[in-house]
C-alpha cells in the first residue's frame, strides 16, 4: 500500500469526526485488510497496540492528571497563585505574569501540558476575569503557557522521548529547564506588551492586591506555605533518591492528597470517588490514542516510512542548519494534526539518525523537538490544550487559537533560539 | 432492569476508578518498601503496568459511552443537517465494524497466547489474561458504538 | 513469511530490540548479509533495530507465531516462553566466556535448541555480549558488603532470589530510569555487560565495576519453526551456515568490543574489582538456594546435564 494513500485514508477518517484512536488503529490495519501478504497483520498490530501501555513511565500520565485534580479542587494551586499576586498583582501586568510564572512553577509538578492548562487555567481564569482582564486572552495566554509543563521537568514527553531515543531521561529533564523560563519570559514580555496597549483596570487590581497584601505577608506565605512546599517535595522525591521520575508522580497524588484533607481541610474523604472520575475523564480520551499510536508505528515502519522520510529529508538537507530548519518546519506540520506522545514516538526513531549525523546533539534534539510539540498543543485542528482552555472558559476553539497567536510567535521565537543556540539546553546537563 | 441500567451508566468508570486507586495505591506501596524498609517489591512494577494495560482499553468503550473520546469535528458544522447526519452515522458503521473485526482478531491473539502458556516474568500471571484486555476493549466497544448509534437516531427522529 | 514461491526469491524481516553500536545488531547483520551472499541475492533479509518491530517480549511472541522471521535477542526475556532457559540463571555456572562457549557448541547446544522447538522456535545460533557483572558505589571486598544493596535486577525471579540469597536488596526498575535512579541514590547498584553499562554511561554514577559474573549474557539468533522446515533443504542449509559463521564472528567482535568498553571505563575514573577465591566460594554457597530453585522448576535432568557438560569441557 503507498504511503500517500495510507495518510490520506487516515486524514479522512479524521475528517468524517471519528475518534483520534479509532482513525489511527482503524488505519493501522487496512494495508493488511487490503493485501493479505502484507507482513504487519492484525494480531501483530494488536500485540503492538498492548505493548503500547505497557510501559512504567507511561503510568506518569494517569498520576500527573489526579495529582492536577486534587491540587486544583483542593485550591493549593490557588494558594501558589497568591503568593506570586501578593508581590507583582500591582505592576503592569503583574497578574497575567504571575498566571505566566504559576504554569511554570506548575510545570515543575506535573509533566503534561493539559494538565497544566487545567489546573492553573481553573483557578486563574475566574480571578483574572473578574480583575477584568479580556476572558478570551487570559484562556488563550493560558492554553499557549500550559505547553511549559512539558517543557520545564519533570515531563512525559521528554520520558517518551528517552525511551525512544535511548537517552538518559533525566539528562533531558535538566537541559528542559532553561528553555522552559526562556519560554516563560517572552510569553511575559508579550502579556505586559498587550496590557499596556489595552491598559487594565488598576481600581481592582489595586483593591485586589491590597486585599492580600493587608493579611500580611506573613499570613499569605503561611497559608500558601503547604502549597509552596509541594514542588519542593516532588523534585525532592527524585533528586533525593526517593523516588523515580515516574514514582514521584504518584508522591504528588500522596502529598497533595494529605494536605487537601488534613492541612487546608478543603477536601473530603467522600469526595475521593468524584477526584478518581474526574481524573479518568482527563486521561481515559488519551489511553487508548497511545495504544494505538504504537500499532500504527510498527505500521509506518513497516511501509517503509522512516526510510522515505528520511531520504527526503537527506536529499534537502546539507547542513546541520538546513536539517533543522526542515525538521522544525516538519514538526510544526505534525504537530498541527497529532498529540505530542504519538508525535515522539513514531518520530524520534526517524529523525534521530538523521540529525545525528549531521551532528546534532540528541539531548538537544530531544528539547527541540518537545518545544515544537509543544506549539503543537495550541496549534488547530488537534491541539489538546485549545480544547481544554475551550470547555475551562466555554469559547470556541477557534477564537482561542486566534487570540493565541501573538502568544504562538513568541514561542517559536523561542524554538528558533533553542534550536540555534544549542548552548541553552545543553549548558546544565 | 436496575441492575442493567447501572452497568450502562458504570461498568466501565467503575472498574477504571478501581484499577487507578490500585495503580496509586500499589506504586506508593513500592516507594514505602523500597525507602522505608529497605526491602522492594518484586511485583508492583508489573502489576500497575498491567492495570493500565486494561485501563487503556477499556478506555475505548468509555470514552464513546460518554462521547469524550478526543475528535477532530468542528469543521463538519459547515454541512447541512442531512450531511453531517449521515457522516455521523457512516461513521458509527464503520466503527461498528471495525470493532467486530478486531474483536475476533484480539481473540486469535488470547487463544494463541493461551496456548503458548506464556507467563509473565514477576508475577507468573498467564499472559492472556494481559491480553484479554482488547479482546474486552473491542467487545465492549461493539456494545457502546451500537448503544450510540440507536440514541442518535433516537435523537433525529425527536426532532 | 512472505516468501514468493513462483519465483523462489524470500525477503524475511530480522528484529531487535537493541540500538545499532551493539554487538546484538552486529550478529543479526551480519547473519542477513552472509544469507543474502550464501543465497546470490535469492534471500534477501531486511534488519530492524531498536526495537523498531517491538519490544523483547514482543518479537519473541512474533517469531513464536510466524509473524517476524528471526529475532537476535537475549535469552532472559524468553524464559517466558521456553521456562527451561532458567538452566541459563545458574548463578556463576561458566569460569570464564571460553567455557562458555564450548559447552553450547558442544551436545547441550540440541539438548536445548529441542526445548525451544516445543515451543516452536528454531534456535540458530548462541552468541555471548560476556558476563553480566555489578556496577556500585560500594567497594565489595568480603560477602557483608552486599548487604542492603539496592540493586537494580530483571524481573527474574531467579535473579531477584540471587541477589536476595548474597543479602541485597533487589528491586526491579524500568530500564529507562536506571541511570536517574542511580545519579540520584533511588538505586545504588546494577547488573549489566560491560557493553550495556558503557552505552547508557552507568560508569558516570558509578565507583565500582564488580566482576561478579554472576551470569553470561547470551545474544540467541531464532526463527519460527514452521517457517524453517518448511524452506527448501538447500536455503536451509543456506540459513545454519550464515548462523554458524555470523556467530563466530559476533563471538570475535564481543571480546575486541568488551577491551575496548573496559578502557572506556577506567579512563573516566570507575575502578574494576577482581573478586578473590574466598569470597567467590561464599557467594557460591549463598546460591545455592538458587541452584535448588530452578532445579525444582524445570527438573533435574536439564540442570544435571549442563553442570555435566561443563566439567566435560573442563
Ligand atoms: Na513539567
Ligand atoms: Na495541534
Amino acid at each position: 500500500m503507498p504511503l500517500v494513500l495510507f495518510f490520506l485514508i487516515f486524514v479522512l477518517l479524521l475528517a468524517i469526526g471519528l475518534p483520534i484512536g479509532v482513525s489511527i488503529s482503524m488505519s493501522s490495519v487496512l494495508p493488511w485488510i487490503l493485501n493479505s501478504r502484507f507482513p504487519a497483520n492484525a494480531p501483530l498490530v494488536i500485540r503492538a497496540m498492548i505493548s503500547g501501555v505497557d510501559s512504567f513511565p507511561l503510568l506518569a500520565v494517569p498520576m500527573f492528571v489526579i495529582s492536577g485534580v486534587i491540587m486544583a479542587r483542593g485550591k493549593i494551586s490557588e494558594k501558589l497563585f497568591n503568593m506570586f499576586a501578593f508581590f507583582v498583582g500591582k505592576k503592569t501586568a503583574g497578574l497575567p505574569v504571575a498566571a505566566i510564572l504559576t504554569c511554570l512553577f506548575y510545570g515543575a509538578i506535573s509533566g503534561s501540558g493539559p494538565a497544566t492548562t487545567a489546573a492553573v487555567g481553573s483557578m486563574t481564569i475566574p480571578i483574572l476575569v473578574s480583575l477584568n482582564y479580556d476572558k478570551t486572552f487570559v484562556t488563550s495566554m493560558l492554553a499557549v503557557a500550559g505547553g511549559l509543563g512539558v517543557i520545564i521537568p519533570p515531563s512525559i514527553p521528554f520520558i517518551f522521548y528517552g525511551m525512544a531515543s535511548g537517552e538518559s531521561v533525566g539528562r533531558l529533564f535538566i537541559a528542559g529547564i532553561l528553555p522552559g523560563i526562556l519560554i516563560g519570559f517572552i510569553l511575559s514580555v508579550y502579556a505586559v506588551i498587550y496590557c499596556r496597549n489595552k491598559g487594565e483596570d488598576k481600581e481592582k487590581l489595586i483593591e485586589f492586591t491590597d486585599n492580600l497584601r493587608n493579611k500580611g505577608f506573613f499570613n499569605v506565605f503561611k497559608d500558601s506555605f503547604w502549597a509552596l512546599l509541594s514542588p519542593v517535595i516532588i523534585l525532592g522525591s527524585i533528586y533525593g533518591g526517593l523516588a523515580t521520575p515516574t514514582e514521584a508522580a504518584v508522591i504528588s497524588v500522596f502529598y497533595s492528597l494529605f494536605i487537601s484533607l488534613f492541612v487546608y481541610k478543603t477536601l473530603k474523604l467522600k469526595d475521593l470517588p468524584s477526584l478518581l472520575i474526574e481524573s479518568i475523564n482527563s486521561y481515559a480520551p488519551i489511553c487508548f490514542i497511545l495504544a494505538a499510536a504504537m500499532g500504527f508505528s510498527r505500521v509506518l515502519t513497516y511501509l517503509n516510512a522512516p526510510q522515505i522520510a528520511a531520504d527526503i529529508i537527506r536529499s534537502i538537507a546539507s547542513s546541520k542548519m538546513s536539517v533543522l530548519i526542515i525538521i522544525n518546519i516538519l514538526l510544526l506540520f505534525v504537530g498541527m494534526f497529532m498529540d505530542t506522545t504519538p508525535a515522539i514516538l513514531i518520530l524520534t526513531p526517524i529523525l534521530l539518525p538523521i540529525v545525528r549525523s549531521f551532528g546534532v546533539d540528541p539531548i538537544h534534539f530531544g528539547i527541540i523537538m518537545v518545544v515544537n510539540l509543544a506549539v503543537g498543543f495550541v496549534t488547530p485542528p488537534v491541539g489538546v490544550n485549545l480544547f481544554v482552555a475551550s470547555s475551562l472558559a466555554n469559547i470556541p476553539v477557534i477564537e482561542i487559537a486566534r487570540k493565541a497567536l501573538p502568544f504562538i510567535i513568541g514561542f517559536l521565537l523561542a524554538l528558533v533560539l533553542v534550536t540555534y543556540i544549542p548552548q541553552i539546553s545543553l549548558i546544565l546537563v | 432492569m436496575n441492575l442493567i441500567k447501572w452497568l450502562d451508566k458504570n461498568l466501565e468508570k467503575a472498574i477504571l476508578s478501581i484499577f487507578l486507586l490500585l495503580m496509586i495505591v500499589v506504586m506508593g506501596a513500592q516507594v514505602v518498601a523500597r525507602y522505608v524498609f529497605n526491602s522492594s517489591l518484586s511485583w508492583s512494577e508489573e502489576l500497575t503496568r498491567y492495570l493500565f494495560i486494561w485501563s487503556a482499553f477499556l478506555s475505548l468503550p468509555y470514552t464513546i459511552r460518554y462521547g469524550i473520546a478526543l475528535k477532530i469535528d468542528q469543521h463538519l458544522n459547515i454541512f447541512s443537517k442531512g450531511v453531517s447526519r449521515a457522516i455521523n452515522i457512516i461513521g458509527h458503521i464503520l466503527m461498528l465494524f471495525f470493532f467486530l473485526f478486531m474483536f475476533f482478531q484480539s481473540a486469535d491473539v488470547v487463544g494463541i497466547s493461551f496456548n503458548s502458556g506464556q507467563k509473565s516474568p514477576a508475577l507468573g500471571l498467564p499472559m492472556y489474561v494481559v491480553q484479554m484486555s482488547s479482546f474486552i476493549g473491542f467487545g465492549l466497544a461493539i456494545v457502546r458504538v451500537v448503544q450510540s448509534l440507536f440514541m442518535y437516531i433516537r435523537e433525529i427522529n425527536k426532532i | 513469511n512472505n516468501g514468493d514461491a513462483d519465483n523462489s526469491t524470500y525477503s524475511f524481516e530480522l528484529a531487535m530490540d537493541s540500538p545499532e553500536d551493539t554487538v546484538t545488531y552486529l550478529f543479526g547483520k551480519k547473519f542477513a548479509e552472509l544469507v543474502e551472499e550464501k543465497s546470490k541475492g535469492k534471500i534477501k533479509i531486511t534488519v530492524y533495530s531498536s526495537g523498531q518491530l517491538g519490544g523483547d517480549r514482543e518479537i519473541c511472541e512474533s517469531v513464536q507465531n510466524g509473524d517476524i522471521a528471526f529475532v537476535v535477542q537475549n535469552t532472559a526475556p524468553q524464559v517466558n516462553f521456553v521456562p527451561e532457559l532458567a538452566v541459563f540463571d545458574l548463578p556463576n555456572l561458566f569460569p570464564n566466556t571460553e567455557v562458555a562457549r564450548k559447552v553450547l557448541d558442544g551436545p547441550f547446544f540440541d539438548t536445548i535448541a529441542e526445548k525451544y522447538e516445543e515451543s516452536n522456535i528454531k534456535l540458530l545460533a548462541y552468541a555471548d555480549q560476556g558476563f553480566r557483572v555489578m556496577t556500585t558505589n560500594k567497594k565489595i571486598e568480603t560477602i557483608e558488603d552486599f548487604k542492603g544493596q539496592k540493586i537494580r535486577t530483571m524481573e527474574n525471579p531467579y535473579h531477584l532470589a540471587y541477589w536476595e540469597a548474597l543479602g541485597a536488596n533487589p528491586t526491579p526498575m524500568a530500564f529507562a530510569e536506571v541511570y536517574l535512579g542511580l545519579q540520584q541514590g533511588t538505586i545504588d547498584a546494577q547488573e549489566n555487560p560491560y557493553e550495556v553499562i558503557v552505552a547508557n554511561r552507568f560508569y558516570e554514577q558509578q565507583k565500582y565495576i564488580i566482576n561478579t559474573n554472576h551470569l553470561i549474557h547470551l545474544i540467541s539468533l531464532i526463527t519460527n519453526l514452521q517457517l524453517f522446515n518448511d524452506l527448501p533443504e538447500e536455503d536451509q542449509q543456506i540459513i545454519l551456515e550464515a548462523a554458524e559463521e555470523a556467530k563466530v564472528w559476533a563471538r570475535e567482535q564481543a571480546d575486541l568490543r568488551v577491551e575496548s568498553r573496559i578502557n572506556t571505563i577506567i579512563e573516566n575514573g570507575a575502578e574494576i574489582i577482581e573478586l578473590d577465591d574466598k569470597l567467590k566460594g561464599e557467594m557460591a554457597v549463598r546460591a545455592n538456594i538458587v541452584y535448588t530453585k530452578i532445579r525444582s522448576e524445570i527438573g533435574d535432568e536439564l540442570v544435571d546435564s549442563i553442570l555435566k557438560a561443563v566439567s566435560d569441557v573442563l
